[in-house]
């Protein structure tokens, strides 16, 4: 049995990580003095926890940038993993699976559009997030990188990838909604197939004078579920998890990478150690 | 011809009808058109005067294989393009010269200077030109409306998906290490047989020129903004005849626009199976005050039945009333002598673009919009 402490929540509020929880026989929620995992923000914590003996969720978006991400530590005998919950919707585990099989053919194009109220700068870690989609559901790093921005805020912002092999991907995230919901939208394009994750397919309509509401089908806590099962699995297996350090660092390079190409106005390539980017 | 010169019904000249006819017989769906003639050169090869004959019996009017005859005897004052990409222009330019007012298929032409000298023919002729598009189906007049009604504020992102699932010919990775590449030319005639003939001619186009006009218009018509600076990635992933004559058949395109509009495009023929209708063609736009998220193919009614062909559309298109307002529009372009919905300006500049993110999609840099 897991016995995971959360010390910080982020998004998702501690309801929803006890619900999932309660929905598996071997992740039970305690006080974080008794716990042998950990949900945290921040390298700090993460390590000092890691240094306490005790396994590691990393919530998304708390990590700055590639620097800091390369400070985590991760022992052998320590899972530290990245609680990426957009890998781990139902929605997009789905078409994981379908790319992962080969059903769709060589992935082709990617397409994600993410948008939110509150107005505020999208920033790297923002960012991030999808971009780990991006690596992930090509098996590898972007070639090329290409970004824009707009809004007086930074609040909008464009990322163009290129993939070896011809791959592509466009993202773009807003944060210029009016108060109210989000939409997010994702589309991959493969050799033989093609697979859609789109609110738009979603919505209920709600009738109450006027023009109809649009009432989103939520997917619940089965994301929160997903990753909590990867996650005790990889515990007590003794293996890594995915995503990791590695995953965030990778996708925190390509979003720096987005931010110097915003400011160069010219796309960046990958650079001859793979490790990084660079113009030209 | 002065306004009140202007005639009640337009007698059109079909200039080449080689590919499938879509445009000739959305012209005719305006009370104020008339087919009375089709017409080509005389040098043309055989497969081109057969097809241009066989649109004459079906339309029941004659053929004439001689272009200034038919529009000399016919007393026509409309011609209908829809020849090969690479002799669009040089027919336009012909018949502007003639004083003709031309409607004509996308592409506009392969290359850009061939749009300058329509351009410069329409202007110096005064003639009307109209480069057929989808603009006035009616998820894109709802998405004007609701942009021109200020729902969303002051619009600053379009992001169009303009996919065809299409085959084109045999699948990348078909053809055996003996087999000779897929001549482009032959592909398309064949391809007629199942209307996916759109790149017919000489020389090989991709899915940007090919089909690229019509989401560049929409982003032009919904923006009004023109395109300044173009990324572009570009790859053949799906067909051997793209592969083989170095043509994409999927790319992804960013748009950087005046005022600092952005614009980006998904496009590609990707595949019969990839969707059980034409293609998931969608339509996001962001504003300063909001969000609208468009799909084209609506409103539509869905189909199921025991035995339906593989390959038939589920999702049957309702209302379509694109062929008469685009027609409407000409007219009325043609009576007032000026406006437009796609005119030969606007078509040049889409043109550019289209070869921008063309150049950039094999340079990897970004282009400036000539």
């Amino acid at each position: 049995m897991l016995k995971l402490g959360l010390i910080d929540t982020g998004a998702p509020p501690a309801a929803d990580w006890q619900a999932a929880a309660d929905r598996l026989a071997d992740v039970t929620i305690v006080d974080a003095e008794a716990a042998d995992a950990v949900l945290v923000a921040g390298v700090d914590r993460a390590n000092q926890s890691v240094a306490d003996g005790r396994h590691v969720l990393l919530l998304p978006g708390s990590v700055a940038d590639s620097t800091e991400a390369a400070r985590l530590e991760t022992p052998e005998t320590t899972v530290v993993m990245l609680a990426a919950t957009g890998r781990f919707q139902p929605s997009i585990q789905e078409i994981g699976a379908v790319n992962c099989s080969g059903t769709l053919g060589p992935p082709g194009l990617l397409r994600i559009h993410r948008w939110r109220p509150g107005g505020q700068q999208v920033n790297t870690s923002d960012l991030a997030d999808q971009l780990d989609l991006a690596n992930w559901l090509f098996g590898t790093l972007p070639s090329e990188v290409y970004a824009v921005r707009r809004g007086e805020s930074g609040s909008y912002i464009h990322v163009h990838l290129g993939f070896p092999g011809g791959g592509m991907t466009l993202i773009d995230m807003a944060t210029t909604l009016p108060d109210g919901e989000d939409y997010y939208c994702l589309s991959l394009i493969g050799g033989d197939g093609s697979a859609y994750v789109d609110d738009h397919h979603n919505m209920h309509l709600l009738f109450a004078g006027g023009h109809p509401e649009a009432v989103r089908g939520g997917e619940g806590v089965a994301g929160l579920v997903s990753l909590l099962r990867e996650f005790s699995a990889a515990v007590a297996e003794g293996r890594s998890a995915r995503p990791g350090p590695s995953e965030l660092a990778a996708a925190l390079t390509v979003a720096e990478a987005a931010e110097r190409s915003i400011e160069a106005g010219e796309p960046l390539r990958r650079d001859e150690t793979g490790d990084g980017y660079e113009l030209g | 011809m002065s306004s009140d010169e202007v005639p009640t019904v337009f007698r059109c000249a079909v200039v080449s009808v080689v590919k499938h006819a879509y445009v000739p017989n959305g012209v005719v769906k305006h009370p104020r058109f008339d087919l009375v003639v089709v017409c080509d050169d005389a040098d043309q090869p055989d497969w081109v005067h057969e097809r241009n004959q066989l649109y004459a019996d079906e339309q029941r009017i004659p053929y004439v294989r001689d272009i200034q005859r038919a529009i000399a005897e016919f007393d026509v004052q409309v011609a209908v393009i829809s020849s090969e990409a690479e002799r669009h222009c040089e027919l336009a330019v012909r018949c502007a010269e003639a004083g003709l007012h031309v409607v004509q298929d996308k592409p506009m032409s392969n290359r850009v200077s061939e749009c300058d000298r329509v351009v410069d023919a329409v202007a110096e002729h005064d003639v009307r030109f109209m480069m057929w598009n989808r603009n006035f189906l009616p998820a894109l007049v709802e998405a004007k409306r609701v942009i021109d009604e200020g729902w969303i504020g002051r619009p600053y992102a379009f992001h169009v998906d303009f996919y065809f699932a299409k085959d084109s010919g045999p699948a990348q990775g078909s053809r055996g290490p003996d087999e000779p590449p897929i001549d482009w030319l032959e592909r398309q005639i064949e391809a007629h047989s199942d209307g996916s003939d759109g790149g017919v001619g000489v020389d090989p186009m991709g899915e940007l020129k090919i089909e690229g006009i019509y989401p560049l218009a929409y982003i032009q018509h919904l923006s009004g903004s023109r395109v300044e600076r173009v990324y572009a990635r570009t790859t053949s992933h799906f067909h051997q005849a793209n592969f083989d004559n170095d043509v994409e058949d999927l790319a992804t395109v960013t748009l950087e626009m005046e005022n600092g509009v952005i614009g980006t495009l998904c496009i590609g023929r990707i595949g019969a199976a990839s969707h059980p209708d034409i293609g998931e063609i969608k339509l996001h736009v962001l504003g300063d005050a909001g969000g609208l998220v468009i799909s084209e193919a609506r409103p539509e009614v869905s189909v199921y039945y025991r035995n339906q062909p593989q390959f038939e559309f589920r999702g049957r298109r309702m209302a379509i009333d694109l062929d008469y307002q685009l027609m409407d529009d000409f007219a009325a372009e043609i009576d007032s002598g000026s406006g437009g919905i796609l005119d030969a300006v606007t078509s040049r500049d889409i043109a550019a673009t289209v070869q921008a993110a063309v150049d950039s999609g094999k340079s990897g840099r970004v282009e400036e919009v000539g």
